[in-house]
């Protein structure tokens, strides 16, 4: 197989990740695309693919917090939520959270509902989040909790919002203006 | 066809006094103030003394539609009611809002509006098919429910296609903030209007067309664009969880892949909802929605239900089978606040109160048309029984007293039994407690004594269910935004039900700041500040409060909804999330073929607001507004929670004296009025309100 034929084969396996699966694609996952090749080729090789902007302009990489790197489509998945995808593929529970919640204090600012990490895309065991936002707070001392009065636990990082305000947004979550 | 798309060019007036029935012409006298508000607000200056008690035969209450209604354009199903407001202290303007296809069919029969005036001796509602309009015998209807109401009037039309708009018990027995449902929706004021005029009901069915002036492809092509501009429920922009297409989340899109209408036979599954799917903006929201104490109540989701010709249901289906235990009936379609309000009864016991006490409380203060959404009557109920105990046995005779305590020790349990109990006590006006409590907030404190604002605004804190100013004595509703709000909440008579401004404050939450710049006459960044982190006033937060000042009586008058409608943004990354500012000027130019650029429009904007203005002045008799009329709470400069903390700190709500008084003076100078907050001569003459100038001159009211 030539390698651009190759190439638009690893861009179009990117796209169905994307599009079908709503997941990134990890150099490893490409065996069924072209047998001989190892996963360093195929790293090598959708990297250069990202590169191009001008044959594979949706094609782009993203890292996870360990530094392995995904591909997705931007056509089919934007970059928020590749991240996230990147983030839960570390298999680790306690960095996805806290990650996710320094994400959410900087760019919106918001406190982050615990209830969140429930939903299936973080791939995190309804039952451990208990344990999980616990730890969380004992392993990078920027993130914080607060209680809401009505007994609702959101979490927040030191480094974007001061204690008072972070308050006031979950009080803010809690009793909408209808 | 008549002289200007949109409108039919004739309004009904219907004096019950008389029962004279009688046709005007739309564009003569009322075609400058576009439509339901505007019309209602010219109807009262012009007609409706100064002094005019709201229940005397000498008020006048106006039910109108805008030119959108029945067109097609999306959003433009609403209704509006204007009168003087019920428990107003000084009686002063207001409306009240309607959903489903009332305006709609009120066009189809070939009516912009309908003015009624006087009192009928007895009983009555008013039939209207097409152009036959007769006065009708309600007798045994009052002192029912708006279900049955409304069922009834229907069946006597012979159509299920017809609209009715009607009151319940709460309206026919004056209680202050009982509202007129259309089509069984609708949220808030004026059904006492109806009551005190022994109204029961409008019942209409039309089968005319709406003329347009554009084609019919233009027409299309406006519905389409319009599609791409429109978000969530709520004008929420983003969804509430990640999905593959969001740049952005955390919004007010309820939709997911695992979020279904558990109650729709087969059952739906909302999914991810990519906005470039308009086929899916009815599952955006709502659905498990907030008000909701309980994730299950998403399997009694049966659909959501919308306006005439709008894509995006805001009213929530709802089938709850249990409920047939407590009240007649097993389903509820009613938006957010209609669903909650109950909830607010049960004040500090409030999570104790399940989902029977929401539905059977829901269906009971729709049926009875307590209305109440905005939780002025809940806030009160509340802030006694949890806070001032002592004023019930002050205030309720001994034997009520007693009687009421079982229900109290039932709301302390979340029972749904007290609910049923106290919406009839209310609905009926039984006993001291639906008296007092039926006479409104400002009449209700005097009454029975509460505490000065002062304390209360520090025991309550500064929010819903506590009033604005000493003055107006309404709750606020949507203050976000801090000056903004504060401005708006203090330029009504009510609260001054803006959603649109609260989607800024939304919108500030969900994406990147960036897309504030470039919106229409606001232009700037500047306007929003990140929500909790409040800073000084300045120039945009002033154009933006100046154009939400036109905004709010321009969706009024086109009867479009200001709460789902607006279009400053648009859920479309690569439209930069940015809406079209100049979206309403351009339907108004298609649908009429009175071409107006946004910034005309805006105008017209402010020639009603300037009007509503001007029968504020005149009703309280005092032009100097900044010490009468445009005040605000103590608590938001000085509230113990607050001590050491000085404004503008990031999660201080803590407002400043002086920056406040400086938006007034900017606010005031930017909508052409004195130092006093009262429009000058100058201000009325450029929006063709020279006559209102003349008038005010004679009052020394200018």
């Amino acid at each position: 197989m030539k390698a651009e034929e190759l190439h638009i084969k690893l861009a179009e396996k990117v796209r169905g990740d994307s599009k079908y699966l709503a997941d990134v694609t990890s150099a490893n996952a490409l065996g069924a695309v072209q047998s001989g090749l190892q996963s360093d080729d195929f790293a090598t090789r959708l990297g250069e693919i990202a590169q191009d902007d001008v044959t594979f302009p949706d094609i782009k990489s993203i890292a996870g917090p360990t530094g392995k790197v995904y591909f997705y489509s931007q056509k089919f998945m934007t970059e928020t939520y590749a991240r996230i995808l990147a983030r839960v593929k570390a298999e680790d529970p306690c960095l996805t959270i806290a990650e996710t919640v320094r994400e959410e204090s900087r760019v919106y600012p918001r406190v982050t509902n615990t209830e969140l990490f429930k939903y299936a895309l973080f791939r995190i065991d309804r039952e451990e989040i208990d344990k999980h936002v616990a730890r969380v707070q004992e392993l990078y001392e920027d993130i914080k909790s607060i209680k809401s009065p009505t007994g609702s636990v959101y979490l927040y990082s030191t480094r974007y919002l001061t204690p008072d305000w972070a308050a006031y947004l979950a009080k803010k979550v809690e009793h909408p203006d209808s | 066809m008549p002289k200007y798309g949109g409108w039919t060019g004739k309004i009904l007036r219907v004096n019950l006094t008389t029962g004279k029935i009688s046709s005007e012409d739309t564009f003569a006298k009322y075609m400058q103030f576009l439509g339901a508000e505007g019309f209602g607000i010219k109807v009262i200056w012009d007609e409706v003394p100064a002094g005019t008690h709201p229940y005397a035969p000498e008020n006048k209450i106006l039910l109108g539609a805008g030119p959108f209604n029945g067109t097609g354009i999306p959003h433009a199903g609403r209704s509006t009611y204007v009168s003087l407001l019920p428990d107003s202290p000084f009686y002063g303007v207001g409306s009240g809002h309607g959903s489903g296809h009332w305006g709609a069919n009120l066009k189809f029969a070939g009516w912009d509006a309908v003015i009624v005036e006087g009192k009928a001796a007895k009983p009555v509602w008013i039939c209207i098919q097409d152009e036959n309009v007769s006065i009708r015998d309600a007798s045994k209807l009052w002192g029912t429910g708006i279900y049955r109401t409304t069922a009834a009037i229907m069946e006597e039309i012979g159509s299920e296609c017809a609209s009715v708009a009607a009151i319940g018990q709460a309206g026919e027995n004056l209680f202050g903030p009982a509202t007129i449902l259309t089509d069984r929706s609708g949220s808030g004021q004026q059904g006492a209007i109806m009551g005190s005029k022994n109204l029961k009901a409008v019942g209409v069915r039309g089968t005319g067309p709406v003329h347009i002036a554009c084609t019919g492809k233009q027409l299309l092509d406006a519905i389409v664009y319009h599609t791409t501009l429109i978000g969530g429920t709520s004008g929420s922009m983003t969804p509430k969880f990640p999905q593959p297409w969001a740049e952005y989340y955390g919004g007010g899109w309820t939709n997911a892949k695992n979020v279904f209408w558990g109650g729709a036979n087969p059952a739906v599954v909302t999914g991810t909802c990519d906005p470039h799917d308009v086929q899916s903006i009815a599952f955006r929201g709502p659905g498990n929605r907030w008000p909701w104490p309980n994730q299950d109540m998403q399997y009694s989701m049966v659909r959501g239900a919308s306006c005439f010709g709008c894509p995006q249901p805001c009213n929530q289906g709802v089938r709850y089978t249990k409920m047939a235990t407590f009240v007649p009936g097993e389903t509820i379609v009613n938006e957010c606040g209609g669903i909650s309000t109950t909830r607010d009864y049960y004040g500090k016991y409030a999570s104790a109160a399940g989902n029977d006490a929401y539905a059977a409380g829901s269906w009971l203060a729709d049926d009875y048309g307590l209305g109440d959404d905005y939780h002025y009557t809940t806030g009160d109920f509340a802030y006694v029984v949890d806070q001032h105990p002592e004023l019930l046995k002050a205030n309720l005779p001994e034997a009520e007293y007693r009687a009421l305590q079982p229900f109290l020790e039932l709301r302390a349990k979340g029972d749904v039994k007290f609910i049923i109990e106290f919406l009839r006590r209310l609905a009926f006006r039984e006993g001291e407690l639906g008296t007092a409590f039926g006479l409104g907030s400002y009449e209700l404190n005097k009454r029975w004594k509460f505490p000065p604002m002062t304390q209360q605004w520090q025991e309550r804190g500064m929010g819903k269910a506590v009033a604005w100013n000493t003055t107006t004595w309404f709750a606020p509703h949507h203050f976000e935004g801090q000056q903004v709000g504060f401005i708006l909440n203090s330029m009504y008579n009510r609260d001054p039900t803006m959603h649109e401004q609260t989607h800024f404050n939304e919108i500030a939450t969900e994406v990147d700041p960036k897309v504030f710049e470039a919106v229409g006459l606001v232009n700037s960044g500047d306007a929003i500040d990140k929500d909790g982190n409040t800073g000084p006033i300045n120039e945009a937060k002033i154009r933006l409060a100046k154009r939400l000042s036109a905004d709010g009586v321009i969706h009024n008058s086109l009867a479009t909804c200001n709460r789902s409608g607006a279009s400053f943004f648009s859920p479309l990354k690569e439209r930069g999330y940015k809406g079209d500012s100049a979206i309403d000027a351009k339907e108004y130019s298609l649908i009429t073929g009175d071409a107006k650029t946004e910034e005309q429009f805006h105008e017209v904007g402010l020639r009603i607001f300037n009007l509503m203005r001007a029968c504020t002045i005149r009703s309280m008799g005092t032009k100097n507004m900044r010490a009468g009329h445009d005040k605000f709470p103590d608590s938001a400069f000085d509230h113990p929670d607050w001590k050491d903390k000085p404004a503008f700190t990031p999660g201080i709500q803590r407002m400043d004296r002086a920056d406040m008084e400086k938006a007034l003076d900017m606010y005031y100078a930017a909508m052409g009025w004195d130092n006093n907050g009262a429009p000058t001569k100058e201000t009325y003459h450029k929006l063709g309100l020279d006559d209102v100038a003349d008038q005010l001159a004679k009052l020394n009211l200018l």
